[in-house]
C-alpha cells in the first residue's frame, strides 16, 4: 500500500489518493491516530501497525509513505475536547516522528525532528544553504515593526522557473543549469522531493527560495509514484 | 559580546548571567518579558547580518559571539495572552521568536543550543533511536492505541511505566493494576509504555568538554516529583567510570549540544541506560545540592566565545 500522510483538508491530497487508487494508495490524516491498533515497539519493527480506513497494517506491507504535513495540527482533532487537542497534537506528531523513522519503505520526505516532512527550515535557511552550496541567491530581509518594513535590495528578482526535485528527475527545469542548482539544493538539505524558485535573467538564475510543499500536479503524480513504487 | 535571551526570573539564566557580570563580561541580556519593545531585522545574502534592539539599546547581530538561548513561549506572556491569537502582539512576539530561531541556526556564534539541536527532545523514541548509537542501553519501548498490545508487552517485560512521548513534561508513573479501567481511553492517543529498569540514577551534564556527575537516590520512580509520589529524592556528586562520562561527551558533541543533562541510570547488573538528553537543562537543582559550579561552566563557554 501507498500512503498519503496529509491534512483531512487537503484536496490536492485527496486527488491523488483517487488518482492512485488502482496502486492500493490511501490518505492517512491525523484524526486516524485516534483509532485502536496503532503500535510502535522499537525492539520489533515488525510488530509496528499502523491503522488505514479502520483496518491495522504492518509496517512491511507499505510500500511508500508522501508526507504533506510539517506536524499534527491540533484543529484536526475534532473528536477530543478542546483542551485536550494541543497536548495531544504534539504527542501524535512526536509518535509520527518516531514511527516514520523506523519505515523501511521509501518515505518522502523522511521527516526530521522539526518536521515531519523534512528539515522545517524557514526561508533564510534555504537560502543560507544554497549559498553554502554555492549557488547564486537573491538577499532576504526580515524584521519586526519599521524593521520589516523595508524590502531587501535585489536587482532583478522576475520570476524564472520553479523547478521539482523528486529523487534524481528534476520537472520545470528549462535549463541544464537550472536541474543541477535545483539538485544541488535538494543534496544539501538531504531531501528527495522539494521544490526550488529561482529568479533572474536564463543565463544568471539565482535561488530565491524553496519548499517542501510543491504542487501536485500530473507531472509530479508521475514522478512521485516511479519514485516510491522503484524500492518496493 | 554575549546574548542572553530569556526570562530574569529563571534559575540557570539568572545564574550564569551573575557570573558573567561578575567576570566583566560583555553581556546584552533580551529581557524576554519586554517582547512587545524588542525590534530584530535579520539580513541573509553573502553574510548574516541585522540589528536587535531594546528600548534605547541596539546591537548589530554580526557582534554577537555567542549566546545563551533559554525562552519561553513568548505568547505566554500576559500582555499577548490577553491579545489573544492574531492580534497585533501575538503576530509581533511570534514573528520576533521566530527570526531569532532563524539567526541563532545560522550565526557562526556559539550558541547554546541550536533549536536544531534541541528539537531529537521533542520525540523521546526519536532521540531514543539518536542515543543507541553511542552504546548505551535505552529501554524498551511500546507506543500504541491498543490495550492487548499492551497486555502482551506487559507479559513480556514485567513492571511497565508510562509517560509522555513529547518533550512536554509529565510525571513518569508506574502501570498500575488500577489502571485497568483507563486502557480503553489509549485508542484517543497513542501512549508510551516502557520497562521499568531497576536501578541507580545519575545526572551527568555536559559542559563542552567538561562532564560533572551526579546520583539521584529517591524513592519516587520521577525523582523530580518525589513529593507527589510519596517519596524523598536526595542528590550527591558521583564518581562515574571514565569510558561512561566519555560516551556522554561524544553523544552530546555528536548531537551538537554544548550544553546537556544526560540521564543515566546503572542496573544491578553493571548495564548503563540512557532514559534522555536533555537540550536545555535546569542545571541549578543539581548545583544546589552538588555545589558543582556549573554556571561557571557555561559562563566559559559563552565568555571563551568560539564557535560551536
Amino acid at each position: 500500500m501507498l500512503l498519503i500522510l496529509a491534512s483531512q483538508y487537503d484536496e490536492a491530497a485527496r486527488a491523488l489518493a483517487r488518482c492512485w487508487s488502482s496502486y492500493d494508495a490511501a490518505l492517512l490524516s491525523p484524526d486516524s491516530l485516534c483509532r485502536e491498533g496503532w503500535r510502535y515497539d522499537d525492539a520489533r519493527p515488525e510488530g509496528s501497525r499502523a491503522v488505514v480506513d479502520g483496518t491495522p497494517l504492518r509496517a512491511e506491507e507499505l510500500r511508500g509513505v508522501l508526507v504533506r504535513l510539517p506536524s499534527v495540527p491540533q484543529d484536526e482533532l475534532v473528536q477530543l475536547r478542546p483542551e485536550e487537542r494541543a497536548y495531544v497534537a504534539v504527542e501524535m506528531t512526536a509518535f509520527l516522528l518516531a514511527w516514520l523513522s523506523h519505515l523501511p519503505c521509501p518515505v518522502l520526505n523522511r521527516p526530521t525532528a522539526q518536521c515531519l516532512a523534512g528539515p522545517g527550515w524557514r526561508p533564510e535557511q534555504w537560502l543560507h544553504a544554497a549559498a553554502r552550496a554555492g549557488l547564486p541567491t537573491v538577499p532576504l530581509r526580515r524584521g519586526t515593526g519599521e524593521l520589516g518594513s523595508v524590502p531587501a535590495p535585489t536587482d532583478d528578482a522576475t520570476p524564472l522557473a520553479c523547478v521539482t526535485v523528486v529523487g534524481r528527475r528534476c520537472l520545470g527545469a528549462t535549463t541544464p543549469t537550472l536541474a543541477r542548482h535545483a539538485r544541488c539544493l535538494a543534496d544539501a538539505a538531504g531531501v528527495e522531493l522539494l521544490s526550488v524558485q529561482f529568479v533572474g535573467p536564463p543565463r544568471a538564475p539565482r535561488v530565491a527560495g524553496a519548499s517542501l510543499w510543491p504542487e501536485l500536479d500530473a507531472p509530479l503524480s508521475e514522478a512521485l509514484l516511479e519514485r516510491l513504487e522503484v524500492r518496493s | 559580546m554575549i546574548l542572553l535571551w530569556g526570562l530574569p526570573g529563571d534559575g540557570p539564566m539568572a545564574a550564569v548571567r551573575q557570573v558573567l557580570e561578575e567576570e566583566g563580561a560583555p553581556v546584552f541580556f533580551l529581557d524576554q518579558r519586554r517582547a512587545l519593545e524588542t525590534q530584530v531585522e535579520l539580513r541573509v545574502g553573502a553574510r548574516v547580518e541585522g540589528l536587535l534592539s531594546v528600548g534605547e539599546r541596539t546591537l548589530e547581530l554580526a557582534a554577537i559571539t555567542a549566546a545563551y538561548l533559554r525562552p519561553h513561549d513568548s505568547r505566554r506572556l500576559p500582555e499577548v495572552q490577553r491579545a489573544g491569537p492574531g492580534s497585533p502582539p501575538w503576530n509581533h512576539v511570534t514573528l520576533l521568536e521566530d527570526i531569532l530561531f532563524s539567526w541563532s541556526e545560522l550565526t557562526g556564534a556559539r550558541v547554546i543550543n541550536r533549536p536544531s539541536a534541541m528539537a531529537p527532545n521533542g520525540s523521546k523514541p526519536f532521540q531514543a533511536l539518536l542515543i543507541q548509537a553511542f552504546g548505551f542501553r535505552t529501554p524498551a519501548t511500546l507506543i500504541t492505541t491498543d490495550p492487548e498490545a499492551v497486555r502482551e508487552f506487559q507479559e513480556r517485560h514485567g513492571t511497565l511505566i508510562y509517560k509522555s512521548i513529547s518533550g512536554v513534561r509529565s510525571i513518569v508513573s508506574r502501570l498500575k493494576p488500577e489502571h485497568a479501567g483507563r486502557m480503553e481511553r489509549l485508542r484517543w492517543c497513542p501512549t508510551q509504555f516502557q520497562q521499568h529498569v531497576p536501578g541507580e540514577d545519575y545526572r551527568v551534564h555536559v559542559m563542552g568538554d567538561e562532564s560533572f556527575a551526579a546520583r539521584i537516590v529517591s524513592s519516587a520512580d520521577d525523582y523530580r516529583y518525589a513529593s507527589r509520589q510519596q517519596g524523598r529524592t536526595h542528590i550527591e556528586r558521583a564518581e562515574l567510570p571514565a569510558d561512561v562520562l566519555a560516551r556522554c561527551r561524544r553523544m552530546a558533541l555528536a548531537m551538537k549540544l554544548p550544553v546537556a543533562g544526560i540521564d543515566l541510570r546503572r542496573t544491578p547488573e553493571g548495564e548503563w541506560y540512557c532514559f534522555e538528553v536533555n537540550p536545555s537543562p535546569g542545571f541549578t537543582y543539581y548545583q544546589e545540592a552538588t555545589g558543582y559550579e556549573l554556571d561557571r561552566a557555561v559562563a566559559r563557554l559563552l565568555w571563551g566565545g568560539a564557535s560551536a
